[in-house]
């Protein structure tokens, strides 16, 4: 067997529940591995190691008389540092916050815990989740981002630390860092994942959402944290959501998907800016999907789409500046340069502008609510390229900014890698709620790609 | 102080805010003209309800 760490999340389940690995076993080989890795990577903001080994050995004792706690039982995970984790500071990124002590488990931190995770800590964020970037180095080329603002949990995942995380994104948060790292991130619907004690940055974008390495292993972790909560409002009204990793075992309706689903290339925006070598990749990506028997065409974007990415931006701001209004006034100063910026800008929209931009916002939803149906999921790059060089800049959110914006399901999964050997990602989007098909056109082409499963060379 | 200034001033005074607006500023505020002036003029009907409506639920759910 390989070294437990280095096992898929479903790998390490299926071996905790048949008796050969052990919940202990796979969490020393998890922090032997944190030890040797960490130190040049900064993965994590807090590592919880005597609470890790504790729920270890109890979830250990429980296997060994056959008691199972759910999919995650014994599987170490690492949670982003906005969602709040009784007992254990939650410092957002920030120093504003630091020495938080939420009293209670946001309702995805619950869930994983009790669907048998172990909490091995938190990994860093940019500030408050925004874009002034944490100590956090991509795992493929310490000199470059790992991206944001999961920077963490993305870094976490490539170097091997950890089997599953937690991700937000508001922009391209989740997508972003699990493309420039190599794993694969999922932002759900909006609804479908609780926000509930996930510190805010813009109230009506902030999708929570699962990141691992495989696209089976994304979607156990969904499974296991989707559906309504009463904290959420915005959960309430959901349809249930469907057992996908049973879904995706089924091969039968896999092979039916690739037979049945049709996926759309948008005819511009996605493709402005685009570095060479990704371009290349994501051709090669949407050839592939071609000769899987996906039925592939092209599809015609909206005339309002790029007005869109405007009115995302106005909302974004201004949200985040109603979230932080009352700490800035008296510790501006403490504020990185640019979610300072993104706060001052937002204090400054007209009350009718923000309406305005959530005017147009009901008007796109409703225009690509038209396009998917002559579609049924959409690819595009996942990123304008790979991870930029340099710490001071987490990259581009530009690639997931519309699915964000429309509050759709998108994820990204590995589709090459560059000369100098930096991952790059496919992005595919899709109807709200059909989580479910994004994942079985992902999960169809990983298995006939080599792109998954690689690690870093640290 | 013209008419843009005062309004700011009132603003910050209102919300009690520091004077310094940080170093990024001046470009994101530049930004943020392009995009309030772009959702002005798109082609959205003004009669578009906005997103974020309330999501109400009957009292047992």
């Amino acid at each position: 067997m390989r070294e437990p760490c280095a096992l898929s999340l479903g790998d390490a389940a299926d071996a905790v529940a048949r008796g050969r690995l052990s919940p202990v076993d796979l969490l020393d080989s998890t922090l032997e591995r944190i030890a040797r890795i960490e130190p040049r990577v900064h993965a994590w903001a807090r590592l919880c190691r005597d609470d890790a080994r504790r729920d270890a050995q109890r979830l250990t004792e429980l296997a060994a008389r056959g008691d199972l706690r759910g999919p995650l039982h014994g599987i170490p995970v690492g949670v982003k540092d906005i969602f709040y984790t009784a007992g254990i500071e939650t410092a957002c990124g920030s120093r504003i916050m630091a020495g938080f002590v939420p009293a209670s488990d946001a309702t995805t931190v619950a869930r994983l815990r009790r669907a048998g995770a172990v909490m091995l800590g938190k990994t860093h964020t940019t500030e408050f989740a925004s874009f002034d970037p944490s100590p956090a180095r991509n795992p493929w080329d310490l000199a470059h981002t790992p991206g944001g603002s999961s920077s963490g949990s993305a870094a976490a995942l490539a170097a091997r630390m950890c089997q599953g995380a937690l991700g937000s994104q508001t922009s391209g948060s989740i997508v972003r860092p699990a493309a420039f790292c190599g794993v694969v991130g999922l932002k759900p619907t909006f609804g479908r994942v609780s926000r509930h004690g996930v510190h805010p940055l813009a109230w009506t974008l902030d999708h929570p959402g699962p990141m691992a390495r495989t696209v089976r292993d994304v979607a156990v972790l969904l499974e296991v944290v989707a559906g309504p909560d009463p904290g959420d409002p915005a959960t309430l009204s959901c349809p249930a959501p469907p057992r996908y990793a049973a879904a995706l075992d089924d091969r039968d309706a896999q092979r039916e998907s690739v037979r049945s689903l049709r996926v759309g290339i948008p005819d511009r925006y996605f493709f402005d800016g685009l570095d060479p070598e990704a371009h290349d990749a994501y051709r090669r990506a949407v050839d592939r999907l071609r000769e899987l028997g996906f039925a592939v065409r092209d599809v015609r974007l909206p005339d309002p789409f790029e007005v869109g990415m405007d009115a995302h931006e106005l909302i974004h701001n201004v949200e985040a500046a109603a979230v932080h209004v009352d700490r800035y006034r008296t510790r501006a100063a403490e504020y990185g340069d640019k979610l300072r910026a993104i706060i001052e800008t937002g204090l400054e929209v007209p009350a009718p502008t923000y309406v305005r931009a959530q005017q147009v916002r009901t008007h796109l939803i409703k225009e690509m609510r038209a396009l998917l149906e002559d579609v049924d999921v959409l690819a595009t790059p996942a990123a304008p390229g790979p991870a930029p060089e340099g710490l001071t800049s987490t990259g581009s959110p530009v690639m997931n900014r519309p699915f964000s914006f429309l509050g759709f399901p998108s994820l990204t999964v590995p589709c090459g890698r560059t000369r100098g050997g930096l991952p790059v990602g496919l992005q595919l989007a899709g109807r709200p709620f059909e989580e479910l098909a994004l994942l079985r056109v992902a999960a169809a082409y990983e298995a006939a790609t080599p792109w998954t499963g690689d690690e870093p060379p640290l | 102080m013209d008419r843009d200034t005062s309004r700011v001033v009132e603003l910050r005074t209102l919300l009690a805010l520091p004077d310094e607006r940080g170093a990024l500023f001046d470009d994101e505020m530049a930004r943020t003209r392009r995009r309030i002036d772009a959702v002005h003029r798109a082609a959205v009907s003004h009669n578009t309800e906005p997103a974020g409506a309330p999501r109400l639920q009957p009292r047992d759910a």
